[in-house]
């Protein structure tokens, strides 16, 4: 029972970062944006970092699939919404009004809030679950 | 030691195979994202360096909706009757001393006032809010994303006939 609800998780999660980084693919430029916005990162490296987010929160999500790579993908994910998470306490502390960008790239759609923190928080949660069970092995 | 060796594998495989995507997919753009970005340039950038607060499209919506706030567009009135936002007055930045001074336009000095143009590249909104900033007005505030921002997330434009 909880080895089908982990693999209901990991086919949630996987779908769930599909949808976050396939936007962020095709409007590299709107996503460079909003990680400016933050104001967190150096200049130089805001660009690259929204090059390459996208992508390995794709490729992260796709590994969530494969039973021998799940943890590798689950830990990347970990990772970035960590990452994603900090940066949007930093934010909040320093009452910031921006936008998350991390499921939509829609200006208003997603501004950060509370919410947004406890919804990440939640995501960790069930990531590290899901991610974390033992892969199935051949009798 | 031994399974660790297999889990940095993948972890690495699945970071450089992210790195490979984003640089060839990048270079079939037709306007790839620069991997460097001039972004101290930015106009958003420029109003936090002058000690400028900065409003999002959330706090504009809700000045607009409430009329919390005196919004300015600093774009050319042409560009203004074309489009703008409801409510919106047209200040555009290279006559604002002369409308002001002449007493056309009349704008309290403790007013809330959030000033735009047309697009977070252009830097009238910018200018005209330093320009108030500087002849005493003390509650103003910039929505650098403009009208193209506004149109985005959605938003109705007023148009002058």
């Amino acid at each position: 029972m909880n080895a089908r609800l982990q693999f209901a998780a990991r086919i949630f999660l996987a779908a769930l970062f599909l949808y976050a980084g396939l936007p962020k693919i095709l409007a590299p430029h709107d996503f460079a944006l909003v990680v400016f916005r933050f104001h967190l990162l150096p200049d130089d490296l805001i660009n690259t970092v929204a090059l390459l987010l996208p992508w390995l929160e794709i490729f992260a999500a796709l590994a969530l699939l494969l039973p021998a790579w799940r943890r590798a993908g689950m830990l990347w994910l970990v990772i970035m919404l960590g990452i994603a998470t900090a940066a949007l306490a930093i934010s909040l502390a320093r009452r910031l009004d921006i936008d998350c960008g991390c499921f939509t790239l829609q200006p208003g759609r997603s501004h950060i809030g509370w919410w947004s923190l406890a919804r990440n928080t939640a995501l960790i949660a069930l990531t590290l679950w899901a991610g974390w069970s033992k892969p199935a092995r051949a009798p | 030691m031994k399974a660790l060796l297999p889990f940095l594998f993948r972890m690495s495989a699945i970071l450089l195979l992210a790195l490979v995507c984003n640089v060839s997919v990048n270079l079939l753009r037709h306007t790839p994202l620069p991997l460097r970005g001039e972004w101290s340039k930015h106009v958003e950038q420029r109003a936090l360096q002058a000690g400028l607060k900065l409003v999002g499209i959330g706090t504009m919506q809700h000045a607009v909706a409430s009329g919390a706030a005196r919004v300015l567009d600093a774009r050319p009135p042409a560009d203004f009757r074309a489009g703008h936002l409801p409510g919106a007055q047209s200040l555009p930045f290279d006559a604002a001393s002369e409308l002001l001074t002449s007493m056309q336009i009349e704008l309290p000095r403790e007013q809330p006032i959030i000033t735009c143009c047309a697009r977070n590249d252009c830097d009238e909104g910018l200018e005209l809010a330093l320009f108030l900033r500087r002849t005493g007005y003390t509650n103003v505030t910039l929505f650098a994303g403009g009208l193209a921002e506004w149109r985005a997330s959605g938003g109705t434009v007023e148009v002058e006939r």
